[in-house]
């Protein structure tokens, strides 16, 4: 499935913004931006995107439990979300796909290959999928 | 020749003898020597054959003449004195005195002389009767009793004194009484010493030696801890090995006492023999010295039995000194052990019995645990716990008597109830025959060190979010400006932010490797072991630096000649195999190639990864730096690498992780080869050979 809209959630303005260029500039992308959990819960159940980029580490409502509560909405339970953090390790990422994560996209990322890492990661998990 | 012994009494008067006369004649004939004197001059009147028998004397010689003409008294002046007696009317009986036989032979008789009247003329009659043997009896039990008292004295003196182990007065008085009884001037008893040096003498006993002032000051140095004899080429050296030294000046043996005593010579008589020991072992020797004439056989016959009570004597003052010594450095050592562990301060050291009862506690035990000792002398360990986890004391002790030690890092209470962590170790004390006599807890407080550990992970925590956050926007906007997102640059703009951009993510490497090599140090690096094929390893880390390669113009070609597994994490050894690939790249000059190769290691159960480049080499007293921290060889030139100086460490530290061994061969002006050893799993790959040209 072509991805053509991108939630951007990250408690980090400025992340934010350089995600939000790099996808809209570099990827072509459609992109929503949320600065916190909440935020993005909202968003995402409006927006209904074709992918969440998630951040891990934020106040109050946290990576994994936002995700969580994606994953408890009907309405958003299927949309592919991919985690970005600076936790990065191997059995990092194994624990974010076990949790049911597309995938990791490890902080730092690189701005000129963000939106192609993206596309990758979902064309794999459609791979796997079929 | 006058007949001394028949003729008449009286030869004036040609008379019958009377009553007394006939009897006296009788007495004249019996066996009881005989002789008559007058008693002014003394002159023999008449002898009898006993007499002439006893002195060896014929008539012709002792009739009419005075003892002095025969030398016949050892002692004239006690003759003289009986005779004065007798003249007054005085009989003397049972006298000894000493008198020469017409030979020169001196003996010993026992004299009575009684007051007679001969013809009209008082006269004496001396009675003798041969008491030399008994006298030679009696002066020999008199010198063996002399010796024989001493050496009870000694013994006795000795049990009172032994307490005192370096009291010399017993072997003193013993030396004391055979010098007199040898009639010697000088003697010494000394004890063989194997000391540091070698086997020495050290006087025990020294009598009659101090003739000068100056030696009398030697000796009173000296007698408290003996005087030491090293040279043993000597009389005294030559009795300590066994042998029983009798000479006179002048005889051809060796007199040398080797300076003993202090400023004498040679003695001009000596007797030394070896003292020994219960078990017969040589202990000692005992000198005696400067008899006049010569130490005789019978003498020392006499005397000889007392050596081996001698040496009795000094083998048990030598036994007590030893012990002595022995008991002395253990009661330092424990002074020495009590005081280190009473000033011990950070560390409670608490001795229990094999209950598990408090014995000793130590200021470190009060300090930490806020309990003095007497307060918890009896209590058992199990109440330093708290509540919930008391019965864990008994599984303690328990484990620690079963596996001799048990070490845990655990919650303990203070006095008031305050929580502490303790890293305590519990070790059994068995004695000899392996019978549990105790245990000896040595307990750390580490409360300060756990919040210290749990601040810097908080802190490590911080730093892997904190930094990396705004470095992932440095590094994402002079990305998108390099990546041309923000328009066209200039020339110069454009090196300036990938300049700013290259900066940016070696930062982002040194905060990597800080935090990696921190993890490991703290022991928290976790590895996750399984089995790997080198080759897919080797082939995938190799295609993943191509283009780094390509970049550097250089070749990269591997080989696998060993393709049993690894026992490893294959993460870390990618992270390892590619610091290597990178290093080899970037010191290699344009055009070179850099070569993997996996072969057999030297060590079993190993093999070898190595990675060898055609680079400058490494001067071999710069090799043991390049694992350190921070060691870039050439700071300018591996800085324009892009090195953070940590890479060699932290592969290093996950090779050593690992159980394997990492190091660099150099040749200086060809290259270098750094290699790293792995363990192999017990499951094996397939022991084919892959090899892989450089790109075509």
């Amino acid at each position: 499935m072509p991805v053509k809209k991108v939630l951007l959630v990250d408690d980090e303005p400025d992340i934010r913004r350089i995600a939000h260029i790099s996808l809209q500039r570099v990827g072509k992308l459609a992109v929503v931006v949320a600065a916190s959990g909440a935020q993005a819960l909202e968003l995402c159940a409006r927006e209904l995107p074709d992918v969440v980029l998630l951040d891990v580490m934020m106040p109050e409502l946290d990576g994994p439990s936002t995700f969580q509560r994606l994953r408890a909405d009907p309405a958003t339970a299927s949309i592919p979300v991919i985690f970005m953090t600076a936790k990065a390790q191997k059995h990092e990422v194994e624990a974010f796909r076990a949790l049911g994560a597309a995938g990791v996209i490890p902080k730092p990322f690189d701005p000129l290959t963000l939106a192609a890492d993206v596309r990758r990661i979902l064309s794999a998990g459609d791979a796997a999928a079929a | 020749m006058m007949d001394l012994l028949r003729r008449p009494f009286d030869e004036r008067a040609d008379r019958p003898e009377s009553a007394s006369e006939q009897m006296l004649r009788l007495l004249l004939d019996g066996p009881l020597a005989i002789a008559i004197s007058d008693v002014t001059e003394g002159r023999w009147q008449r002898v009898n054959h006993a007499f002439l028998a006893l002195t060896g004397f014929d008539e012709a010689h002792a009739g009419g003449a005075t003892p002095a003409e025969m030398n016949l008294w050892l002692d004239g002046a006690a003759a003289a004195r009986l005779m004065r007696s007798v003249r007054r009317g005085t009989p003397q009986r049972d006298r000894y005195l000493g008198f020469r036989t017409r030979d020169g032979v001196e003996c010993v008789a026992q004299v009575s002389v009684e007051p007679v009247e001969l013809g009209g003329r008082p006269m004496a009659m001396w009675l003798l009767a041969d008491a030399t043997a008994r006298s030679l009896a009696e002066r020999a039990l008199h010198r063996q009793n002399e010796v024989l008292s001493a050496l009870t004295l000694a013994q006795s003196q000795w049990i009172g004194h032994a307490e005192q182990p370096q009291h010399r007065a017993p072997l003193d008085a013993v030396l004391d009484a055979l010098v007199r009884a040898t009639d010697s001037r000088f003697g010494v008893i000394a004890r063989l010493d194997a000391g540091e040096e070698g086997l020495c003498l050290v006087s025990c006993a020294l009598t009659g030696c101090a003739r000068t002032d100056d030696d009398r000051a030697v000796l009173a140095r000296h007698r408290r801890h003996g005087l030491e004899l090293h040279d043993l080429d000597n009389a005294l050296g030559r009795a300590v090995g066994g042998a029983r030294i009798l000479g006179v000046r002048g005889d051809g043996t060796d007199l040398s006492l080797g300076g003993w005593p202090p400023g004498a010579g040679e003695p001009a008589t000596l007797f030394a023999t070896p003292l020994c020991g219960p078990g017969g072992a040589v202990v000692g020797v005992l000198a005696l010295a400067d008899r006049a004439g010569a130490y005789p056989t019978w003498l020392l016959e006499e005397i000889g039995p007392f050596f081996t009570a001698c040496g009795t004597l000094l083998h048990a003052q030598e036994e007590l000194r030893r012990r002595r010594t022995a008991e002395q450095a253990l009661r330092e050592s424990e002074e020495r052990f009590r005081l280190l562990v009473d000033g011990v301060e950070d560390y409670a050291l608490i001795m229990l019995d094999p209950y598990g009862r408090v014995t000793s506690w130590n200021r470190g035990a009060e300090s930490i645990t806020g309990y003095g000792a007497e307060e918890v002398t009896g209590m058992h360990i199990s109440g330093f716990y708290p509540p919930e986890s008391a019965a864990e004391a008994q599984r303690e002790l328990d484990r620690a008597q079963v596996e001799g030690r048990c070490e845990v890092e655990a919650e303990r209470v203070r006095r008031g109830g305050a929580r502490y962590w303790a890293s305590v170790t519990l070790t059994a004390l068995c004695d000899a025959n392996g019978v549990l006599r105790g245990f000896a807890q040595l307990t750390r407080d580490v409360t300060g060190k756990r919040q210290l550990d749990r601040m810097k992970d908080e802190f490590v925590s911080i730093v892997s979010h904190e930094l990396r956050t705004p470095l992932t926007a440095i590094r994402g906007a002079l990305g998108l400006l390099s990546g041309g997102v923000g328009g066209d640059l200039d020339p110069m703009t454009a090196e300036l932010v990938d300049l700013a951009r290259d900066n940016s993510e070696r930062l982002v490497r040194l905060i990597n490797d800080i935090l990696d090599l921190q993890k490991i140090e703290a022991g928290k690096m976790s590895l996750r072991p399984q089995p790997i094929a080198p080759a897919a390893l080797v082939k995938s880390t190799v295609e993943q630096l191509r283009a780094l390669a390509a970049e550097n113009q250089v070749e990269l070609a591997w080989s696998v000649e060993d393709g049993a597994a690894w026992h490893a994490d294959p993460d870390r050894v990618t992270q390892v195999l590619t610091n290597l690939i990178s290093n080899a790249v970037a010191f290699s000059p344009p055009g070179a190639s850099v070569t993997v190769r996996v072969s057999p290691a030297q060590a079993a159960g190993r093999s070898r990864l190595s990675v060898t480049d055609r680079g400058p080499g490494i001067p071999e007293e710069l090799r043991r730096l390049l694992f350190g921290k921070f060691q870039q060889l050439d700071g300018s030139d591996a800085r324009k690498k892009g090195g953070t100086g940590l890479g060699l460490a932290i592969c290093k530290a996950i090779v050593e992780l690992h159980g394997g061994a990492i190091g660099v061969d150099s040749d200086v002006g060809h290259g270098s080869t750094f290699w790293f050893e792995l363990p192999l799993s017990s499951a094996l790959c397939s022991g084919r050979a892959d090899r892989h040209p450089a790109d075509p």
